[in-house]
């Protein structure tokens, strides 16, 4: 209440009488109001990172094709697993059918001073292996899709929760207060499954909700001003709107939410100015555009997708989530079938791109302060359900998953989590998704533990029912 | 799986204390019975109106503080019609209301008003909140749910008949347990209203199911959200361990689970998705509405048949208007070609016979189509390095037809029409050779001079007068299936590899050559003696007819993900396609009202099918299973350890909440006197024991929840949480006087809403300062004034509608699927089969009738904090950010609509100026502009470019303004 007040004395003598027109040229004055949801907000930690990159393969990575090398794998290609596999949970019932192991079609090398191994499918990321840690043997609560989507990307494998972005945007803010905290650039082919429950804020206030930044028109919905409407008769208009908010606060004790919706129309229209510029990459030099491979069919998508999310990052946005993949489609990672030659066609998608990005970011300095993760929804089976073909496929794997991270206070080079001879689960305890979730706000200086919010007679939070650091992961 | 998290501090207090808390402490208010209490006498009894005033005052003067005056009529009106029926008074109810000189009239407003059937629209969407009420199911494809909007309208009814709340309870949660079953006798089916409350039960998202797992999922879902609905627990939180705050054991959240353990869910009906589950039948009971179902489904199958003469006439119209043009083109894709094309813009998609030739020469395209270099290739070109069949590093098939991307699994954009001949050379033809190539067309297509063939470097030829290229093999018959197809000269075999896919033989227009028809069919073949396969350079030509009016692919040879392909493309040839183009809202050359007809138009056949669905007699509903020997009987129910579904632990018996009915016995479930159906009357004794006039919880829950809507804050400040963590209630015995009274009469919820809107409480003005006050209460927790609220999402589109005269006031029916802005239904759409816009009236109904649809949210709605349920929501969030601000100055529902407010401003006030102020305020706000707000409005006009301009900004301000938002 007191900063409720505060802000209302600020804003009458201070805010109030400023017209329109000197506040939008001017800075944004920065206001740590309650009203203000995009409000930069104190972190619980010290800590580099001060904005994400969440990278989304959307369909299912198969991790011992890309990242996790199984040798002892191949050596069984054709055959069925050896013992009895533990066929608890979400491969129960599956592995009474006939199946047999899958090797990889692809060479593994060890790179970079960690000597990790990276498939030949990932050769520009290869080159960058040293900024990376990554974390084996990810469990989610459920092998469809939809459930484990949401479960990666909200912490909750049923809707209605809020995503990552929404947390963070929630807990730090943004540093920029011309732009939405949480921008997100979906594949330019379609949507991920669950749509856009996959950015939502769930029980969170609508302003932390993800913003879709459009392929086509104004970068954000509803930027261009109505058709016809000159910037100085707009900027007329919003004088007499001004005014008339002004009339409306009088005699007022609780005008706190009404004092910030005025101070909402001038952020948005700072907005309308602002955001064109950063999408606009006519501006980034022709070297930069190949570093991304936007000249070329195949790297252009999310090469374009990736640039754009260094360009937010650079101005503050405070989370981006890239979402590569559409679901039940060709361009999804689920790879049920001819497993080595989508694998071709999906990495060759994002390598250049997702590595371009990791150097970009190192080569501006921003790479220290920018935390980059990559994630899918699950990993994939060692073998597949029936007898071989000529292009086999993985099916789904909820104890499989692969993430890497880089950048903020990641400790590079370092490996969490540790599955068996096929990566069909971990060797100890599995790594659930809620203390990967502890360990992505924990590198981004929150407490998963502080960072909570009353819902529906709950205490809510991220990790659900709260999740371990994995320490190991933070410089 | 729900979870509840303690705070840390207060987790070091509980920690290790047992479950006590009803042996050791008395139960504390709110789960003590309800206690009657007169209603105080207060130091003001003139100031005050009812019995909750009395309560009000006297708690403000022990706190030395006194009430807010009455607002004004203008205030009040608003106010009132906003929280009864969600919408904004008419102007000439405004002056009526305040030039009454009734003193009852407010009184009267308030009668009136509760009786008007938009009271019912407004406040079934508080009751759809908690019911987590949607459309879709949720999850991967988003499934429509076809039925659900009944049980919309069955709210909207229950809340304009003034249903009694505790029929309403048990109609949703045991509507098929009503009647009494003595006899022998099948059972009695429940009446169709009943079959209809039910889907309550079934609105949860719905993912693909997983057995046991599933249902342990499902169960417990209902078991939480009937607990939050209608007892304002949050019993969820006992599904892993006891409850940390509240007195329910996990041993408790079983036994409740164990009244909805005999529910049988319908299986999908054939041809619908697994995940969905079935319908029960449900005839149409509410008056008129079979009729209706009846008339609107002859409608829809009329339009649907009129819209495709409709369109096919616009198509016409429209490629004549846009010279409509098809292109004709050669695509490298994938490595090393990177995307690679270029192509011809001519007319070939006419259906008439073309023969297209492309060369490929020292890196560059060249382009004929009937004979002729394309004059355009320069400019409609990608990177032209033209590339030929040897630049392919896997060559693995080659196919006709589709377009596979390499992958030889033909994908999107097939061909439609015929292909005669295909020859490739392994050279580019120089202008003789081009020469000897049209005479040998001409010959054989064209009736003129019979020439054979002879360039050199031939290797490969199809030709399909010569389908195994053998010459004494007589032709298969038209229109006989191209199963297998042998090249003898090149020993390729090109076969129909799907037998869903089979291209047909017929001959090309106007000549009597055999050509493989496709439509969206598919041939392909390995590729083992193509040699040609080496060169680097060489020549294609195709014979063929085109239909195409999207993207299409002819032959493709490629593998591992690259490929060389021919392809058609009218969108090409003017960057988009006619739907495209029509759709593209720059495009000056097509009205708007075009452009919407358009779309309706083209998609009224794809829609057709899921609205006679949705008209069906049906409901996502629920039953009881039969029991044996037909249907599963009573299963063992067992508390199930961390909530896991296969970690069962005892095995428990529905019972009731222990702390509240004081012990942990099984419950009595009434069955028939044979125990012929041992399944059913387990949810019937719930609902009971819920609405007993003993439990303390329902009618406090309820009373609360109608509070809360009407002051902005509730009298316990969580409705769904009247547990140890929710909020320490205000007025608790005014809570339980108001309780009494809903059971007293008859659990009328109008009756409650009556008391508090004629209350003096609910009357106060908000535009006072109290410093005094405000100091001791800052959150006006002790209501000495009313709170300025902000309209929910729903009243906010409702009320641009309603100021720009539009709303349409049609009420129940199907969903309404009002205009996305531009292109979101694209950018975030799932599949297309649901969202059918509307930019006619139907699209402007009410927001109640909007479809839910759990995968996309209206952009406008969801930024004003609408969600579409996935979970019960008691409450609402009132965000302010700037994209409101965007959504409302810049966003297209005020784009569109400011228009008609505008003509409604002129109509009523003609040219002048004042007039014109006055009447938008009026309209706007329910108000007259003061002296101030009208000689500055004026001294606007006078500096604006033109009056009628001015008037337009005057318009697009006030639907911006905080008082068209914020009401008093």
């Amino acid at each position: 209440m007191s900063s409720r007040r505060a802000f209302l004395q600020r804003s009458y003598n201070g805010l109030g009488t400023l017209g329109l027109a000197s506040l939008l040229a001017q800075e944004p004055p920065v206001y740590a109001d309650a009203n203000n949801p995009f409000a930069p907000r104190p972190a619980h930690l010290p800590r580099r990172a001060k904005r994400c990159i969440f990278l989304f393969m959307q369909g299912g990575v198969s991790q011992m094709d890309s990242f996790e090398y199984k040798p002892e794998l191949n050596k069984l290609h054709g055959k069925q697993l050896p013992g009895t596999p533990d066929v608890r949970g979400e491969l129960q019932g599956r592995l009474s059918f006939e199946h047999v192991c899958v090797g990889s079609a692809f060479k593994f090398q060890q790179h970079g001073e960690s000597g990790r191994y990276i498939s030949e499918l990932f050769p520009h990321l290869a080159k960058q292996v040293d900024h990376l840690a990554f974390i084996h043997g990810i469990k989610t609560d459920n092998q469809n899709h939809g459930p484990s989507t949401l479960h990666v990307t909200t912490g909750s494998q049923f809707p209605g929760s809020p995503s990552v972005g929404s947390w963070m945007s929630y807990g730090l803010g943004s540093e920029n207060q011309d732009m939405p905290a949480y921008m997100v650039i979906q594949d330019p082919r379609g949507a991920p499954v669950n749509g856009a429950a996959v950015w939502s804020n769930g029980y969170l206030p609508a302003a932390h909700q993800g913003t879709l930044l459009r392929a086509k028109g104004t970068p954000i919905l509803n930027l261009s001003a109505p058709q016809g409407l000159s910037a100085i008769r707009q900027r007329q208009e919003l004088e007499q709107l001004r005014w008339l908010n002004q009339q409306h606060l009088e005699n007022r004790d609780d005008s706190g939410e009404l004092e910030a919706r005025i101070h909402a129309y001038e952020l948005a229209f700072r907005m309308q100015t602002r955001a064109p510029e950063l999408v606009d990459l006519s501006k980034e030099p022709e070297h930069i555009h190949k570093l991304y491979g936007l000249d070329r069919a195949e790297t252009a998508g999310f090469g374009r997708q990736c640039l754009l999310a260094r360009r937010l990052a650079e101005s503050g946005v405070r989370y981006t989530l890239l979402v590569h993949g559409v679901q039940i489609n060709q361009h999804s990672w689920d790879d049920h079938g001819d497993v080595k030659g989508r694998m071709i066609r999906h990495s060759k998608e994002v390598d250049q791109p997702v590595a371009a990005l990791l150097s970009d970011l190192e080569q501006r300095g921003l790479l220290d302060e920018t935390l980059v993760v990559w994630a899918s929804e699950m990993g994939r089976t060692p073998f597949k359900n029936g007898k071989m073909t000529d292009k086999p496929g993985r099916d789904h794997n909820s104890y499989g998953l692969v993430m890497w991270m880089a950048g903020g206070n990641v400790k590079p080079g370092v490996t969490v989590g540790q599955t068996d001879d096929f990566s069909l689960r971990s060797v100890e305890e599995p790594i659930h998704i809620r203390h990967v979730h502890a360990t992505l706000l924990n590198l981004m200086g929150l407490d998963d533990e502080r960072l909570r919010y009353l819902h529906a007679g709950r205490n809510r939070q991220l990790t659900d029912i709260g999740g371990e650091v994995l320490d190991d992961l933070i410089s | 799986m729900l979870h509840c998290r303690i705070p840390l501090a207060v987790a070091l207090v509980v920690a290790g204390a047992s479950w006590s808390y009803a042996e050791e402490d008395a139960l504390k208010w709110p789960f003590v019975p309800l206690q009657p209490t007169p209603p105080p006498t207060t130091e003001n009894p003139a100031w005050t109106r009812n019995e909750i005033d009395r309560f009000v005052l006297n708690r403000l003067e022990q706190q030395e503080l006194g009430p807010a005056p009455e607002a004004s009529r203008e205030t009040l009106i608003r106010r009132v019609y906003f929280d009864l029926i969600g919408l904004p008074p008419l102007p000439e109810e405004v002056s009526t209301f305040v030039k009454d000189p009734d003193p009852q009239a407010a009184d009267k407003m308030v009668d009136r008003l509760l009786k008007d059937r938009r009271y019912g629209e407004r406040w079934a969407r508080f009751w759809l909140d908690l019911a987590r009420y949607a459309d879709t199911a949720g999850y991967e494809g988003d499934p429509d749910l076809p039925h659900t909007w009944r049980y919309r309208d069955y709210v909207i009814d229950a809340f304009n008949n003034d249903k009694p709340y505790d029929l309403f309870i048990r109609e949703q949660l045991a509507g098929d347990e009503f009647e009494e079953i003595l006899g022998a006798g099948d059972l009695p089916s429940a009446p169709p209203e009943n079959t209809v409350a039910m889907t309550f039960l079934r609105l949860a998202p719905f993912t693909e199911p997983r057995g046991d797992e599933t249902r342990h999922e499902l169960l417990s879902e209902m078991t939480s959200t009937v607990g939050s609905v209608f007892l304002g627990l949050t019993v969820g939180c006992a599904k892993c361990h006891d409850h940390k705050y509240d007195p329910i054991p996990t041993r408790d959240f079983y036994r409740m689970q164990a009244f909805f353990a005999t529910i049988q869910i319908p299986r999908p009906l054939p041809g619908d998705g697994f995940q969905i589950g079935g319908p029960l039948s449900a005839a149409f009971y509410r008056p008129g509405e079979k009729e209706w179902a009846a008339k609107k489904r002859a409608t829809l199958q009329e339009e649907a048949n009129l819209a495709n003469e409709q369109l096919a006439a616009l198509k016409k119209e429209l490629e004549e208007r846009l010279e409509l043009q098809s292109g004709f083109g050669v695509q490298g894709m994938g490595a090393p070609f990177g995307n690679d094309y270029v192509f011809d813009r001519q007319p070939v998609n006419d259906g008439k016979w073309h023969y297209s030739l492309v060369t490929a020469q020292q890196g560059k395209w060249n382009f004929y189509t009937d004979g002729k270099l394309a004059p355009t290739t320069g400019a409609l070109s990608g990177t032209n390095r033209g590339h030929w069949y040897g630049a392919l590093p896997n060559p693995q098939h080659i196919s006709l037809g589709m377009y596979t991307a390499g992958s030889g699994n033909p994908q999107e954009a097939g061909h439609e029409g015929g292909i005669a001949e295909v020859l490739v050379f392994d050279h580019p033809l120089d202008d003789e050779e081009r020469q000897q190539l049209d005479r040998y067309l001409s010959g054989r297509y064209r009736d003129g001079p019979t020439e054979s063939l002879a360039i050199k470097g031939l290797r490969f030829h199809l030709d399909a007068a010569n389908l195994d290229g053998n010459a004494d093999t007589p032709n298969p018959a038209l229109e006989s299936q191209v199963a297998n197809w042998t090249d003898t000269q090149s020993g390729l075999a090109l076969m129909a590899p799907d037998e869903k896919r089979v291209p047909v033989l017929q001959t090309l227009p106007d000549t009597d050559q055999p050509a493989v028809f496709f439509t969206n069919d598919f041939l392909k073949g390995e590729l083992q003696k193509a040699a040609f396969l080496q060169d680097q350079e060489g020549s294609l030509v195709m014979v063929y007819t085109a239909t195409n009016q999207g993207e299409a692919y002819g032959l493709e040879v490629g593998g591992g993900g690259s490929m060389l392909t021919t392809f058609i493309n009218p969108a090409a040839a003017r960057k988009t396609g006619l739907a495209e183009i029509v759709a593209d809202p720059q495009n000056q050359q097509v009205t708007d009202s075009e452009r919407q007809n358009f779309a309706y138009l083209s998609t009224r056949k794809k829609f057709l099918p899921q609205k006679l669905k949705r008209l069906s007699p049906q409901a996502m509903s629920l039953r009881h299973s039969y029991g044996p020997p037909y249907e599963p009987g009573v299963p063992t129910s067992r508390v199930m350890i961390r909530g896991e579904w296969d970690n069962p632990g005892e095995v428990v018996k529905p019972g009731f909440l222990s702390f509240l009915a004081g012990n942990s016995k099984a419950a009595d479930i009434r069955l028939d006197p044979f125990k012929r159906w041992p399944t059913r009357s387990r949810r019937m004794a719930l609902a009971q024991w819920i609405t007993n006039p003993q439990n303390p919880l329902a009618a406090r829950v309820i009373v609360n929840r109608l509070w809360y809507r009407h002051f902005g804050r509730g009298i316990v400040a969580t409705p769904s949480d009247f547990g140890a963590l929710g909020s320490e209630p205000s007025h608790p015995q005014l809570l339980d006087w108001l309780a009494l009274k809903l059971i007293e009469q008859k659990w009328s919820l109008k009756a409650i809403h009556r008391l508090i809107c004629k209350s003096a409480t609910y009357r106060q003005a908000t535009r006072i300062r109290n410093e005094d006050a405000n100091g001791k209460d800052p959150e006006n927790t002790l209501l000495w004034r009313s709170r300025v609220r902000r309209l929910g999402a729903e009243a906010i589109r409702d009320s641009i509608l309603s100021v720009s005269g539009r709303l349409n006031a049609e009420s129940y029916g199907l969903p309404i699927f009002p205009p996305l802005p531009n292109d979101i239904a694209n950018r975030v759409k799932y599949d297309t089969t649901k969202w059918d816009t509307q930019y006619g009236p139907e699209g402007r109904k009410r927001s109640i009738y909007i479809y839910q649809q759990r995968t996309l949210n209206m952009p406008l709605l969801q930024t004003f904090d609408a969600p579409v349920c996935d979970e019960s929501r008691p409450q609402r969030r009132m965000s302010v950010t700037p994209l409101q601000a965007l959504a409302m100055y810049n966003g297209n529902l005020v784009a569109t609509e400011l228009p008609f407010f505008v003509k409604r401003v002129i109509d009523r006030a003609g040219e002048d100026v004042t007039s014109q102020i006055q009447q938008a305020f009026q309209i706007a706000l329910s108000r007259q502009p003061t002296d101030e707000e009208l000689s500055r409005l004026q001294e606007f006009y006078a500096t604006s470019p033109t009056p009628s301009e001015a008037l337009v900004s005057l318009c697009r301000i006030l639907y911006n303004s905080n008082e068209f938002l914020y009401v008093d």
